[in-house]
């Protein structure tokens, strides 16, 4: 579904990206982890159309979309869930989860009621809180919010960036059961995390990238395994 | 010197002004949130749609008509500018673009000049009728319906950011414009839409003012410094910031002129500003570098 082919992005004069490779097949779910700095999230905003690339490619369902901005790649099904979460403080969680399917509003108003009231069944959490401002929720039901808002958009290849950065350890289980499960309604994943275990244990295959290129990749039970990646992101020796 | 019986009597006037800055401070906020820029065209759009009503009134076209095509002509004008100078130039600074507006603005402020002159026009409305003496203020028509106007521009600002899809996704962009962009919101179509939005109030807030003040080819500087100043009060942030940051430069003044000198109105209008930027620098300095990407 997703071929990234010698991908190099910069940040004005600093390389984040020499060259980066990976692959990913309809319904995976696939973890990118790595240190900070390792360049995670510039890949995650290349693919979503964040980044212009100084080189490389990015084929995505057979075409090349690499420097397309990111209103278009949104309707072409790649919707990015961006790191510390972003919701629209000052709107409604309602609004929110509207805003979600944007692209598709003209064509599809009538069905997004019944949308929004699917996606608040899957987020028990933000039920009976429609009317809140987003701003006020915790930091689990944002995550949730903007994880339901991106579901709005009906993506084919959904990129989480960082989901259980600064959450307690029982959200970040619900949002790992919550990410295994989305690929039951046909969806392709790709996490990006810092939390090695949590980004694994949501993912059937991963790449360990360290200063812009992939040093490892493999299947994820066994990246949890591998005393590499044991060694230098899960503390034991 | 003035007594407290005066009082009401300079809040009314203090309201009827506040309530167009207020107007031009809404301009400000929204072109400000969505694309970074303070656009100091916003003071020209006000004095175009004066000049223009006027223009038109003058030339036999009744009130309303006039006052439609003066505002028609002014979005115009500025979907002219967003697309030729500011959208164009979208990959320059803030400040440079910043620069743009001040650059426009006196360009638009010459050609002003050589088109109606250094007179000043009159819109003769409700010029026959007394004033209503309502528990010994006296309201003029022309406050009453600036007023009125102003509360009906605000009620449609509202109605559009609250409860139309465009207006949310503006709003979005405001907020965060990247995960707008993230959602399919075009910036740039946003953009648009802000300078169209700012436009629009900014020529009703000209065409209200001018019974109250006259308008002339020149007003429109002052009324951005106004507009700015208002804005800054409310925090540059939100609609409601920059009414309420209107309507208290408004009654600041009036106080300032009917209580010191009238000569002493804008003295408080940018004592105001300076002990805003005294008092809350990071917030206003800090919004202001901030880069927008």
């Amino acid at each position: 579904m997703l071929t990234v082919n010698g991908l190099q992005v910069a940040h004005g004069a600093i390389k984040v990206l020499h060259g980066l490779n990976i692959s990913v097949e309809q319904g995976e779910i696939v973890a990118v982890i790595g240190a900070n700095g390792a360049g995670k999230s510039t890949m995650l905003g290349a693919i979503a159309g964040i980044y212009r690339p100084s080189g490389g490619q990015i084929v995505y369902c057979g075409r090349n979309v690499a420097g397309q901005p990111a209103e278009i790649l949104v309707k072409q099904g790649i919707v990015l869930v961006p790191e510390r979460r972003q919701v629209f403080a000052a709107l409604s969680v309602y609004d929110n989860l509207l805003l979600g399917a944007y692209h598709r509003y003209r064509s599809e108003k009538h069905l997004l009621p019944a949308e929004i009231s699917r996606i608040l069944e899957m987020f028990t959490v933000l039920k009976g809180r429609e009317k809140q401002a987003a701003g006020t929720l915790s930091g689990g039901m944002q995550q949730m919010l903007v994880i339901g808002r991106a579901m709005m958009a009906k993506p084919k290849l959904l990129l989480l960036d960082e989901p259980s950065l600064g959450l307690a350890p029982l959200i970040v289980r619900e949002i790992t059961q919550l990410v295994r499960s989305l690929r039951e309604q046909g969806m392709t994943v790709i996490v990006v995390e810092q939390n090695v275990r949590a980004g694994l244990e949501m993912a059937d295959r991963g790449y360990v990238l360290e200063r812009g290129l992939v040093v490892i990749d493999g299947a994820a039970e066994e990246l949890l395994v591998d005393c590499r990646v044991q060694n230098a992101y899960l503390g034991r020796k | 010197m003035e007594g407290l019986a005066s009082l009401p009597q300079f809040l009314l006037v203090g309201l009827t002004l506040g309530s167009i800055y207020a107007l031009v401070a809404v301009g400000f906020v929204l072109i400000y949130n969505v694309t970074g820029i303070l656009n100091f065209t916003q003071g020209e759009f006000c004095m175009l749609g004066a000049m223009l009503t006027a223009t038109f009134v003058r030339s036999g076209i009744h009130l309303l008509p006039a006052s439609f095509l003066a505002v028609a002509t002014v979005v115009l004008l500025a979907v002219l500018l967003e697309r030729g100078a500011i959208s164009s130039a979208r990959k320059a600074t803030p400040l440079t673009l910043i620069f743009v507006t001040l650059g426009a603005a006196t360009a638009i402020r010459g050609i002003a000049l050589l088109i109606f002159g250094t007179e000043p026009y009159t819109l003769p409305v409700f010029q026959n009728l007394r004033p209503l003496q309502l528990a010994g203020v006296s309201v003029t028509w022309a406050s009453l319906s600036a007023l009125a106007v102003v509360v009906v521009v605000v009620l449609l600002i509202f109605f559009l950011l609250e409860r139309t899809m465009a207006g949310k996704a503006l709003r979005a962009c405001m907020i965060n414009k990247l995960a707008a962009q993230l959602m399919g919101i075009n910036p740039q179509r946003m953009s648009l839409l802000a300078f169209v939005l700012s436009a629009a109030v900014g020529a009703v807030a000209g065409i209200i003012i001018a019974p109250i003040t006259l308008a002339v080819y020149d007003m429109g500087l002052m009324l951005s410094l106004k507009g700015f100043i208002a804005a800054t009060l409310g925090g540059l942030a939100s609609a409601p910031g920059a009414i309420a940051g209107g309507l208290l430069l408004g009654v600041l003044e009036a106080l300032g002129a009917g209580y010191i000198g009238s000569g002493y109105k804008d003295v408080a209008a940018f004592a105001v500003l300076l002990v805003v930027l005294f008092v809350r620098p990071d917030g206003l300095i800090g919004a202001i570098r901030g880069e927008r990407v």
